[in-house]
């Protein structure tokens, strides 16, 4: 009796935990669509109200192309030194490599602000303050580390037999690396990307310390419209947020689907 | 042997050199500054030291970081284990529902938080509607409101780690402890609880390095009263351009950091991804 007593509080405590995690999600979307400012758990004014008006508004579509556009350059930048990295730590021997797979992930534990500030004196010396390539560079930075972490787990999976073999059959290192490894990597490289674009995505704390008001990020500008104006426009660019790093991903997940079919 | 090792070097050039100008660089010479660089000084650490407002924020920020950490040991450990025994297919539901925040940007679900918590938002509706209280109950702009926002994005880095130690155990342990007669009880104390300490201290200081540099949520949820060290060393930086006493106070954060962090990389597996907020 106890037993079942016992089973039954457990899951009941373990689901109402996870409700509360993702109550967050549960909230946004139906706020997203309903034209009263406030949540109810079923809208009583349902329409698509906000979308028109956000998708009618040029401030906010100039903005969020902005963060796409730096999202992807920042996903490229992280991705290809990611890759560099995985590849060159897993050569070194055992010392040589948590020493330098501790300067590549550092980016990941030192607070933001920490990394802003810092950042930004410097780049206030560089006149980087305010451009597009300084945000690019810091959002790619701290992406670095996921991607370093992807890629290695998939590396280390990897049989070198076949590696080997391509090299004693006579060809070139850059060969192997497109013709073996590249194709084994492709969907850890994928997902590494992804996680990349999205943490460029959502990054607020250095964009807010290193843009400028012509280079605002969408996060920046979703910051200042929550601190300093009421706009009901948040929940459906909140719901956008959500979506646009999901269409990063769909046509990838459909390219892997496509090649796996034709193998 | 030589040319291999060449080609390393050809391979860790570029990530070396962008670490090194982008972040190791400017760290270096954060902290040089804090110590009045190029001459050595540690006024600025005096200031820190005298001023009993940072005393107050430090203190608000260690009282803030250990109450988010704490509870999210509570509401983490008996979910993970929940999760834990859950059949594999439900198990990988739960997994995805619980890592399924992390899609959310950090600042819509502090957003979310911030119209719940409000005077008109939906908590309050339902406790006056339920007749608990006639007036809102203050829940955001004070400590509180901090708090649950914390939690609610925290507790994951708990659940992870504390799951992964939980999956690690052979089943057959527990048979074996109640075969030899130990009730539930004594085989979670004597089995279970030991073989998931380390998880669960690897969760507890990630949990804690996290919290010690939120700056998003205080800055949202807590208002002007509940600054934590992020918000001040912002504010330094952007508002009044006190460049020496600003990277004093991330030196103390770096410090602190770097510090939980080798505690944590002695006891966590390896490679844990974490999100910075």
């Amino acid at each position: 009796m106890s037993k079942r007593l016992f089973e039954a509080g457990l899951a009941v405590y373990g689901c109402a935990v996870i409700a509360f995690l993702i109550l967050p999600i549960i909230v946004i979307i139906p706020m997203s669509f309903n034209a009263a400012p406030v949540f109810e758990v079923i809208p009583s004014q349902p329409s698509f109200s906000q979308y028109q008006r956000l998708f009618n508004s040029p401030e906010w579509l100039t903005v969020l192309w902005r963060s796409v556009e730096i999202a992807a350059s920042a996903m490229v930048t992280s991705t290809i030194i990611g890759v560099l990295a995985a590849l060159g730590t897993l050569r070194l021997g055992s010392r040589a490599r948590s020493l330098f797979e501790a300067m590549l992930i550092s980016p990941q534990i030192v607070p933001s602000v920490v990394i802003a500030a810092s950042a930004y004196y410097v780049f206030a010396l560089l006149g980087l303050i305010g451009s597009i390539a300084g945000i690019v560079i810091m959002h790619a930075l701290i992406a670095l580390p996921f991607v370093l972490i992807l890629v290695q787990s998939r590396l280390q999976s990897i049989n070198p037999d076949f590696a080997q073999a391509s090299a004693s059959l006579g060809a070139a290192p850059l060969q192997t690396f497109w013709l073996i490894t590249m194709p084994q990597l492709r969907l850890a490289l994928i997902g590494a990307a992804v996680l990349a674009f999205h943490v460029s995505f959502d990054e607020v704390v250095l964009s807010l310390f290193l843009s400028g008001a012509r280079t605002k990020t969408l996060p920046v500008k979703l910051w200042d419209s929550i601190m300093f104006e009421v706009s009901p426009l948040l929940p459906a660019i909140s719901a956008l947020v959500i979506l646009i790093p999901l269409l990063v991903i769909a046509p990838a997940i459909w390219l892997q689907r496509r090649s796996k079919a034709n193998t | 042997m030589k040319r291999s090792s060449l080609q390393t070097a050809a391979l860790l050039l570029v990530p070396t050199l962008f670490v090194a100008c982008f972040f190791m660089v400017p760290l270096i010479y954060a902290v040089g500054l804090s110590f009045g660089l190029p001459n050595f000084t540690a006024e600025s650490y005096h200031h820190l030291v005298d001023s009993p407002v940072y005393r107050i924020v430090y203190l608000k920020t260690l009282k803030v970081a250990l109450i988010t950490t704490v509870t999210c040991l509570l509401l983490g450990y008996p979910t993970a284990y929940f999760v834990s025994r859950l059949h594999p297919r439900a198990r990988a539901t739960a997994v995805m529902l619980i890592a399924l925040p992390f899609m959310l940007s950090v600042l819509v679900r502090n957003y979310v938080w911030m119209t719940m918590l409000q005077d008109t938002g939906v908590i309050n509706r339902l406790l006056m509607n339920l007749g608990f209280t006639k007036e809102p109950v203050q829940l955001m702009y004070n400590q509180l409101g901090v708090t649950i926002a914390m939690v609610n994005m925290l507790v994951p880095y708990v659940i992870f780690p504390v799951l992964t130690s939980l999956m690690a155990i052979p089943p057959n342990l527990k048979v074996a402890s109640a075969s030899l007669g130990g009730n539930r009880l004594s085989t979670f104390l004597r089995v279970t609880l030991p073989l998931t300490a380390t998880g669960t201290a690897a969760g507890a200081l990630l949990t804690f390095i996290i919290a010690l540099g939120f700056y998003i949520t205080p800055a949202m949820l807590g208002g002007p009263r509940e600054m934590m060290i992020s918000s001040l060393i912002a504010f330094n930086v952007r508002e009044v351009l006190n460049w020496p006493f600003a990277f004093s106070l991330a030196t103390t954060l770096l410090g602190s950091t770097i510090v939980l962090y080798l505690a944590y990389r002695a006891v966590a597996p390896r490679g844990v991804v974490v999100k910075p907020i």
